[in-house]
């Protein structure tokens, strides 16, 4: 076995010469957000570093990522993996020619066996490929499991149940949901964008996203209201007010000292959740999650996507990046970043020995959510789908819904005269049909 | 003298109105420190701790829980001795070549008579004002990327060497200068730079000490543009590292506090002994 | 100038060429002035001007604020942004707000607190540099301080309110749209006085001696002191802090967005911040190009009322 490494050694360093004599090392560049995870990021891809000499990847922590990255591709720079927030971003940048179109790429090196079915459409400006999907994500209804227990509750499947239960949890006076903006003003939009699917239904959504119904369908009406009502009960966080100031420290503090039951939030938070609870949190608590609770009782689950990843149109080496992109999305490299480094793994086929050593109420959650998408369970997210005016719009003028400056009529229909501008300027994120 | 006299007269209210004043100026300090005194404790702290007496806030939040170095040793670990030596490189420089361009600008605005001066002046500060960085950022990054100064010094500190107030103080204070002094000069034949260098700059100690500090302290804390111009990290400043402890789904809480700690240390160092040049220079009272 | 003919500007160019007093006169008003100037101007067109008059024509155009093509559209932006966005008045309103509280509320506690300061003989120092800490904090951490501090659960005020048995304190300052925007300014405001408090104590501190004492041989009071020998001997910061204090106001943009980006339901807003959503999350980076040229017209405004005031003798 020694004897192996020894030799397997000494071929890569006589790789290593041979390739420095015959032509450069070529560097590839990816930002990272913060220090701690570009760190962990960096020691999975050291390991395609080691067996790649003539291709070094770097990973470099670049604060306020996206801000740098769309200022820097747009003037000419920028590093050669340019990943985004979604899209809508991926959108403009094709359109700008700032990203190289990926299809032959795709072809070429096996990507569209490597992704799901609908993953790389998410990736289509006008019918070519631009951008690979990564970071699947969805939100789900963590809950205080030592709390539900000691009063005897259950996660609620419906939300008639919910709203059943909230009202139990009030009186007990106990918060139902540890919920508030203070700390991302977006958060608005995940229960806009929940509630739309939970309750309007994912087929709805889909029709109004395509332009087949308005926004002030009847449906949508009254998932508005719900979320409203649940808004001015104080449900969400205790008071409308508090919901406005509570970061996210406090709303998991609550939530896992038991202040309150339950909180809707993504997948994203599998990380920092444990943080909260048992001796780390000072308490003797447990949590676990649950689907959130639709109108029909059935499990839905939206589908995000926290980035994607493109080709710089200024790289000199397009065919490096896509090769290393190729080992950065495969089920092993993805497999590795999930468990290490608690990245939500892109849309592609994961066996399941690739998320082995995981908790296993993350494991579960990905694997409900990849069963959700086989089986038209699947419903959007806003900040993938939507289009970037009304995205923004969803989650500002939600606000006014609540403080009561308008109705939800109002709402709806000022969404709705945004979206139809966006629709029929072409400005929509590829949406999968279904 | 006079104060004397009252003193002797009135010992009562001489007593009474200091214990007053110190008594007004403690409660003042308090508001400001109290959430000092939680951020110095708060970086001596373990991250997940961090909140645990501000929430809800008591005394205890004002000392350090579990008292640990974690935070300042992760930074150091990560280069930031590097950026605090990159941040002191990057405003030394930035204060004796961009001081010099203003300083010669500033001295022909003040003292010389040409035609459009009032309009280019104008013209100079009022673009600067032309904010938000956020937009002319991107066409500045296009012209820095077309000449190669990407992850480079010079990227770094050109754009730092324009700045409107430091042009504004230097045009103030020299045109308050004394015309006899400059005429004798010019009289014996010295030459316009000998004159600045030799009568003006040796009695402009104000301005060039407030220019100096405005510039030192801009550099200190600048961010977007090292972080957009260098993203490399050989070349990365103190506000930027600190930046990395703030995460898409949390931030690190001790780092980001005593990173800001050692951040602040630099300016505040500076600032307390030269303060008064600062109020000389936009007034024109320093000249000796 | 424009009605005298050209021939004879070439024969008197020719001229003058040869005439002693009028080389002079070009290397005194021309060619040493703009000597003196070329370093910093050959710097400033290139890192300020040139992107900023690119920022001026991005405003006359469709530009996403991302890539590199853009349409030519007149003044379409400016069109929009003024008879037709409801929310540019509101901003507008605000910003206004803000600049009433910043030229008030810190100039009063920086005039008190420096009046109060240069009568002390002992820590004047170790008072002043406390003072000053806030200033050079980062602006992530000041508000990150005072979010929690200002936290209706478990801040300040409910510590006060438990204390006290008075209910009132334990308001949630940040998420009340009455509030949002004033508990902001407190903020900013905590962070920002100390800066003018040292200003005007450094200047108090300039002011001669000999000027109180014959205040008080005249017999003047405290009140007259301040009023006939402080307030004239701080004058000149006092007016150009008033003035920049001004133009800030509307460029007022990181403690907003680090603490409401807005909130609540809009009644947070400000120009800059409308401007930020507008061109790097709704991808119309003309129409923010538009807003910034508004901010900058407003901030060249104030600075003409000053030159203004100062040509007509004001001592500013």
């Amino acid at each position: 076995m020694k004897r192996l490494k020894i030799c397997f050694g000494m071929l890569v360093l006589l790789l290593a010469l041979s390739s420095v004599g015959a032509q450069d090392v070529t560097t590839v560049s990816m930002w990272f957000g913060e220090s701690e995870y570009a760190q962990c990021i960096t020691e999975v891809v050291n390991g395609f570093n080691d067996v790649n000499p003539a291709l070094q990847i770097e990973i470099i922590p670049q604060a306020d990522t996206w801000n740098t990255t769309r200022t820097a591709v747009a003037g000419g720079g920028g590093p050669d993996v340019v990943r985004s927030p979604g899209p809508s971003f991926v959108y403009e940048m094709a359109q700008q020619g700032l990203i190289l179109p990926l299809d032959s790429f795709a072809d070429e090196m096996g990507w569209r066996d490597t992704f799901v079915g609908w993953a790389l459409d998410l990736g289509l400006v006008d019918g070519q490929l631009y951008s690979l999907a990564d970071e699947l994500e969805t939100l789900v209804m963590y809950y205080n499991k030592t709390l539900f227990e000691a009063n005897g509750w259950t996660p609620p499947d419906t939300m008639d149940e919910l709203i059943a239960l909230a009202e139990e949890m009030e009186a007990a006076g106990i918060v139902p949901f540890s919920h508030g903006n203070a700390d991302w003003r977006p958060t608005n939009e995940w229960f806009v964008g929940e509630f739309m699917t939970q309750i309007a239904g994912p087929h709805n959504v889909y029709k109004a996203l395509t332009g087949q119904i308005p926004w002030t369908d009847e449906s949508m009406v009254e998932a508005m209201e719900t979320l409203d009502m649940m808004q001015q009960r104080g449900w969400f966080g205790g008071g409308l007010d508090l919901y406005f100031t509570n970061t996210f420290d406090t709303n998991l503090s609550m939530l896992g000292n038991g202040e309150a039951a339950m909180n809707i939030e993504g997948t994203w938070r599998f990380n920092g959740i444990p943080d909260y609870f048992g001796e780390a949190g000072g308490n003797d608590n447990d949590w676990d999650w649950a689907p959130v609770p639709s109108k029909t009782g059935d499990d839905l689950f939206t589908i995000g996507m926290g980035n994607t990843s493109s080709i710089n149109a200024n790289t000199p080496h397009p065919q490096e990046t896509a090769t290393f992109l190729t080992w950065f999305f495969s089920a092993e490299t993805q497999g590795a970043m999930l468990s290490n480094c608690g990245k939500g793994p892109a849309p592609i086929h994961l066996p399941e020995d690739a998320m082995v050593g995981l908790d296993s109420r993350v494991s579960r959650a990905y694997a409900a959510l990849s069963e959700a998408s086989a089986d038209d369970r699947y419903g959007y997210t806003t900040w993938t789908f939507w289009p970037p005016k009304s995205d923004v719009y969803i989650y500002e003028e939600v606000e006014r819904v609540w403080t009561g400056e308008i109705t939800v009529m109002d709402y709806l229909e000022g969404l709705n005269e945004l979206f139809a501008e966006e629709l029929a300027a072409g400005d929509i994120p590829p949406i999968p049909s279904r | 003298m006079i104060g004397q006299a009252r003193r002797n007269r009135k010992p009562l209210r001489a007593y009474l109105q200091p214990a007053l004043v110190y008594f007004m100026l403690i409660i003042g300090v308090l508001i400001v420190v109290i959430p000092l005194m939680w951020a110095l404790a708060a970086s001596f702290t373990p991250n997940h701790k961090v909140f645990e007496y501000a929430y809800p806030f008591s005394w205890r939040a004002l000392l350090p829980v579990d008292f640990t170095l974690e935070a300042y040793d992760n930074l150091f670990a990560r280069g930031f001795g590097r950026a605090v030596g990159n941040t002191f490189f990057l405003a030394f420089v930035t204060v004796f070549v961009g001081g010099a361009a203003n300083a010669l600008a500033g001295f022909a605005f003040g003292r010389f008579e040409f035609r459009g001066k009032n309009a280019l002046f104008m013209t100079i500060v009022m673009l600067t004002f032309l904010v938000p960085i956020d937009l002319t950022a991107i066409p500045r990054f296009i012209l820095i990327e077309n000449i190669g100064w990407i992850n480079t010094w010079q990227g770094l500190l050109v754009p730092g060497f324009a700045n409107s107030l430091v042009i504004f103080l230097f045009r103030q204070f020299f045109a308050e200068i004394p015309q006899e002094l400059i005429d004798a000069a010019r009289v014996d034949g010295a030459t316009w730079l000998r004159v600045l260098l030799s009568i003006v700059l040796p009695i402009s100690k104000p301005v060039l000490v407030a220019a100096g500090l405005l510039m030192f302290i801009s550099q200190w804390n600048s961010f977007f543009w090292p972080l957009l111009v260098a993203p490399r990290q050989e070349l990365r400043v103190i506000q930027v590292e600190i930046s990395l402890a703030v995460g898409q789904y949390g931030t690190v809480w001790n780092e980001l506090l005593a990173g800001s700690m050692i951040a602040a240390i630099v300016p505040i160092l500076l600032v307390m002994p030269f303060q008064r040049y600062y109020v000389q220079a936009i007034t024109g009272t320093g000249l000796e | 100038m424009a009605t005298i003919p050209q021939k004879k500007i070439a024969t008197g160019f020719l001229d003058r060429l040869t005439d002693e007093t009028w080389r002079y006169k070009f290397t005194r008003n021309v060619l040493i002035p703009w000597l003196f100037i070329l370093p910093l101007l050959s710097i400033h067109v290139f890192v300020v001007a040139i992107p900023a008059v690119q920022g001026i024509y991005m405003s006359l155009t469709d530009w996403s604020g991302v890539g590199r093509n853009v349409e030519f559209i007149g003044l379409a932006n400016y069109q929009e942004l003024l008879f037709e966005d409801e929310t540019f008045g509101k901003s507008l309103t605000n910003n206004f707000i803000w600049m009433a509280f910043f030229l008030t509320v810190p100039f009063i506690l920086a005039l008190f607190c420096a009046t109060l300061l240069s009568q002390i003989k002992r820590g004047g120092m170790a008072y002043r540099s406390m003072l000053f800490i806030p200033y050079v904090l980062a602006s992530v951490v000041t508000t990150a301080i005072w979010r929690n501090l200002l936290s209706p659960r478990k801040g300040i005020g409910a510590a006060m309110a438990n204390l006290t048995g008075i209910e009132g304190f334990d308001i949630a300052y940040l998420g009340r749209s009455e509030t949002a925007l004033l508990s902001i300014a407190f903020i900013d405001n905590w962070h920002f006085w100390g800066f003018l408090m040292i200003l005007f104590l450094a200047a108090m501190q300039a002011i001669p001696p000999v000027l109180y004492d014959a205040a008080k041989i005249d017999g003047a009071n405290r009140w007259q002191e301040f009023r006939h020998v402080t307030l004239p001997g701080i004058r000149p910061i006092f007016l150009f802090m008033f003035m920049m204090v001004a133009i800030w106001s509307f460029l007022a943009f990181d403690y907003i967005w680090l603490l409401t980006q807005g909130g609540p339901g809009g009644s947070s807003e400000v120009i800059a911040t409308q401007l930020y959503k507008n061109a790097f999350l709704r991808f119309e980076g003309g129409y923010g190009a538009a807003q910034g040229v508004v901010i900058s017209i407003f901030a060249g405004f104030i600075i003409m009322i000053f030159v203004t005031l100062r040509r007509r003798g004001w001592d500013i």
